[in-house]
């Protein structure tokens, strides 16, 4: 196990090495620069002379290598950069947008499974009967609905019925943990419906799967009561398709549930990496996708282990 | 029985988990209690879409009034309290000046003063701000400023002539590396020179009357010289220090400024002590339309700023909210026009942008542009917008009118025909707003027989094809705060301008150029516009005027107050002094 930890952790690496290479020339083949960016307005460009004095300080006149050589200087010394926009450090921004992301992710991902393995758990038990039309219904109806969609809907329901709408103002969830929940609660639900609709399909699928098991037969004809049948036996392997499902969404979020970040106005990694793209802003684009890389390979590797944990079968060699 | 038995125990266990979730969301969503928008007293009735007034011609040589009685609003404001105003992005950089967008200074103007200062109410009218006086040279080329006592930056320093000379030396020679987009025009300021304690002359390389009002925009604010020079120059809120209204207290780049009042600043209110009004005043970053929306709906804010893109949202979000909140609308100085690539055919073509010029029926786009209540979203313009002392005959002239638009088309189809022109290709700025009035003005060039290709990309892109001059039409918005007609020739159209790619002027444009700067009456100069309009319908044509949005629009919660229509107009160069909220204010 050891020696496999020490090989993933030696890889990342080299992958982030192709991964930074491959941002830093992929971000150069959209049209435009930064300094087009800060000077430009819609359909014109305010003072040719200052695109050219912004394009010198920040060397973008310079030849792609040499820019791609100092970039990789940068990083060997473990500097991120600046954003060109702001002048603020990536590491700051990483450090005031990754809580949104991360308690968006979490959030999302516990509130889909919630609602995922009871009603997939439910769907199967009473499989044909109305409560699993009704859910596989459901289930249809939200994996159709686009998630962002849906969280409009949830605040206008809010604002129009309540008169409530999420507390517009950032802080973290140490000083101010139920501001915090309540502005992440909506996106949360959207992003977690959505979620659920998927898993809850999958949960019933691999319940009744293991329900026809030998094993679960062997445990009802020994006299088990049906609930220690389903929770202890058939379970934790039903939900081991979940597991992966949730940590794929969870990787996926942490790059930014993007049009959801905007409707409630939450900072997260999300929406600075597309003002990042839209702003040509080079530094501040390359720093978070290199930072969200390394993050989603630490997280893979963890679910890897997870599983090691969770099925003896399963074998890291 | 079996299967009976399962489904008995397996719903409780469902049920169980579930309602975890739906307590857990409940509670999340109780913490609050919501907060109730109060009813206020009747308002007047709310005018979203009234065309804005004709701008007044500039009077040059005007003496200023004394500041107090020239700011005075017609009641009393009500001291205390303060608002939250959401708006679709806050500032990108502490200091504003080295970027061209308007979000910085709205949420960071209120902290900084100028010299003089625009008349919130209208936009253009000079008042006094730093300067309680100010006088122009005999020829145009100077400006004399008598400057304020005894006032103070935020961190205590007295400002001095000192600060002046420096900011304006920065603008006109910025540090390496440094530009400011906004300030192009103070780099023509030839010397800055201190008379006395009170007196500083500001001299320019050409006649320039109109040049006074470079100093009242809201790029031109007087910072402190040794906050500035401190190392790091402007890294952070703590090095917004200027001598405004309000002092910043708390600020996160791109999400919000929390500014408190200023107990020692120089303008009094009428009842005698300082402005402003409020106790503290917030700008917030709510980038979706229907989050901004919600907000004021529910108290989180009490004002709401909509871009003139989202304002038709906004006109349906009043009407949905009832009479709450209300709507003022502010003009804008800016003009939607059509740029032409005049470095490559078809439009290095006089005849050509001549055709192009006369097939576009102004009045027909602003039919199209029409709001869902029927009113109109914009105005035809010239090539001045707002600034063109005749704005409101522009419908009346040859190429605009109903009586002359069949024969204006017939010499633009020939013109077209002649030259075996049958449309061309326009780039467009991706969101939505841009690539619907693109669309409209496709709509006015098919009417017209021409076919338009749409070409969309976002800003950096399209700035990077107009800058190589690799395109033929596009559709250009500046939301430009150009205060004259010399201005708006010197920044936008003539060479050195943002239209790079449009024709060079006939020589007698600049001669022209000259007589309007040099005017000290306002009869000459009303005279060389109207000349240098015809030279550039007639001769030039370096864009086609599309129209002009009626404005950005705020919902205003009914508990804020100000000098009667005064709040809507020109919000982008508010300092917010003078708006205050009564009792009914949930914030009071």
């Amino acid at each position: 196990m050891r020696d496999y930890i020490i090989r993933r952790v030696l890889l990342l690496v080299p992958n982030l090495f192709i991964l930074a290479t491959l941002t830093f020339f992929l971000a150069r083949v959209l049209p435009g620069d930064v300094a087009l960016g800060l000077v430009a307005e819609d359909g014109s460009v305010i003072n040719q002379e200052a695109v050219q004095v912004i394009r010198d300080r920040l060397g973008l006149n310079d030849p792609m290598p040499v820019q791609y050589a100092r970039w990789m200087l940068q990083l060997l010394q473990g500097d991120l950069g600046k954003s060109d926009v702001s002048d603020i450090s990536v590491v700051k921004v990483v450090a005031e947008t990754a809580e949104v992301t991360f308690l968006l992710a979490i959030l999302s991902v516990i509130i889909g499974a919630v609602m995922a393995i009871p009603f997939g758990i439910l769907s199967a038990m009473m499989r044909g009967r109305w409560p699993d039309q009704v859910i596989r219904t459901f289930s249809a109806v939200f994996l159709a609905l686009p998630n962002f969609w849906l969280g409009i809907l949830l605040l206008l329901a809010l604002v129009t019925w309540f008169s409530w709408s999420p507390p517009i103002f950032q802080e973290t969830f140490l000083d101010a943990p139920v501001e915090q929940l309540q502005r992440l609660i909506l996106p949360s639900i959207a992003i977690g419906t959505s979620f659920a609709a998927v898993a809850t399909r999958l949960t019933r699928s691999t319940m009744l799967e293991v329900l026809n098991q030998d094993y679960i037969r062997t445990a009802r004809a020994k006299g088990l009561f049906p609930n220690r049948v389903i929770v202890r036996h058939a379970l934790p392997n039903a939900v081991l398709p979940v597991i992966t499902l949730s940590a794929l969404l969870f990787a996926g979020l942490l790059n930014g549930a993007v049009v959801l970040e905007r409707i409630f106005a939450l900072p997260g990694m999300g929406v600075e990496i597309v003002t990042a793209t839209s702003e040509r802003d080079f530094q501040l684009l390359q720093g978070l996708v290199l930072v969200l890389g390394a993050f989603v390979m630490v997280w893979m590797l963890l679910i890897d282990l997870l599983y090691v944990a969770l099925d003896k079968r399963i074998q890291l060699e | 029985m079996k299967k009976k038995r399962s489904t008995r125990l397996t719903i409780p266990l469902f049920l169980i988990i579930a309602c975890t979730s739906l307590i857990a969301f409940v509670s999340a969503c109780g913490e609050e209690e919501p907060t109730a928008t109060p009813v206020p007293p009747p308002t007047q009735a709310p005018a979203p879409t009234a065309a804005p007034a004709p701008t007044e011609a500039p009077e040059p040589t005007a003496a200023p009034e004394p500041a107090e009685e020239a700011m005075a609003p017609s009641s009393d404001g009500m001291r205390g309290g303060s608002i939250i105003r959401g708006v679709s992005r806050t500032l990108r950089q502490w200091d504003y000046n080295t970027e061209a967008v308007w979000f910085a200074p709205q949420s960071l103007q209120r902290h900084y003063s100028n010299l003089v200062r625009f008349d919130p109410s209208d936009g253009t009218t000079i008042l006094p701000d730093l300067a309680t006086e100010w006088s122009i040279g005999d020829d145009a080329d100077s400006f004399t400023f008598t400057v304020r006592d005894g006032v103070k930056f935020h961190d205590g320093q007295d400002l001095t002539l000192e600060d002046i000379k420096w900011t304006f030396e920065r603008s006109k020679s910025p540090p390496e590396g440094e530009r400011y987009p906004r300030l192009l025009a103070l780099q023509s300021i030839t010397d800055i020179t201190i008379i006395d304690d009170n007196t500083i002359t500001i001299e320019i390389e050409n006649p320039n009357a109109e040049f006074i009002q470079n100093f009242a925009a809201a790029w031109g604010i007087v910072f402190a010289q040794h906050v500035m020079e401190q190392e790091g120059g402007m890294n952070g809120p703590d090095r917004v220090v200027g001598t405004g209204p309000f002092i910043i207290d708390e600020a996160e780049m791109e999400e919000f400024v929390t500014s408190r009042s200023n107990p020692d600043y120089f303008i009094d209110a009428p009842d005698g002590d300082p402005f402003p009004y409020l106790d503290e005043m917030t700008t917030v970053a709510l980038s979706d339309v229907e989050a901004r929306i919600a907000a004021i709906q529910t108290g989180r804010v009490d004002i709401s700023s909509f871009d003139p893109a989202e304002f038709a949202p906004a006109v349906g979000a009043l009407n949905a909210i009832g009479d709450t909140v209300r709507m003022e609308v502010s003009p804008l100085a800016g003009i939607n026009y059509l740029s032409m690539n005049a470095n490559g055919p078809p439009f290095n073509d006089l005849k050509a942008r001549r055709a192009a010029y006369l097939l576009f029926d102004r009045l027909r786009m602003q039919q199209l542009e029409s709001l869902p209540t029927g009113e109109f979203a914009s105005v035809p313009t010239g090539f001045f917008g707002t600034v063109d002392p005749f704005i409101d005959e522009i419908p009346d002239i040859w190429e605009v009118s109903k009586d002359s638009r069949e024969e204006a088309l017939a010499e633009g189809k020939a013109l077209a025909d002649e030259l075996g022109i049958t449309g061309f290709e326009m780039v467009v700025n991706s969101r939505s707003f841009f690539q619907e009035l693109a669309q409209l003005a496709a709509q006015v060039y098919a009417d017209a027989g021409w076919e338009v290709t749409l070409n969309v990309g976002d800003s950096a892109a399209n700035a990077e094809l107009i800058q190589n001059a690799n395109f033929e039409m596009s559709m250009s918005t500046p939301n430009v705060v150009l205060p004259s007609v010399s201005a708006f020739l010197l920044e936008q159209y003539l060479p050195g301008g943002r239209e790079a790619n449009a024709a060079p002027p006939p020589d007698k444009i600049y001669d022209l150029l000259a007589d309007l700067q040099g005017a000290t009456d306002p009869v000459d100069a009303h005279a060389a516009t109207r000349e240098i309009q015809r030279v550039m319908r007639e001769e030039w044509i370096p864009v086609v005027p599309m129209g002009k949005q009626v404005g950005s629009s705020e919902l205003i919660a009914n508990h804020v107050q100000d000098r009667p229509g005064a709040l809507g107009q020109w919000f982008n160069l508010h300092t917010w002094m003078d708006v205050w909220v009564d009792d009914n204010s949930p914030r009071k």
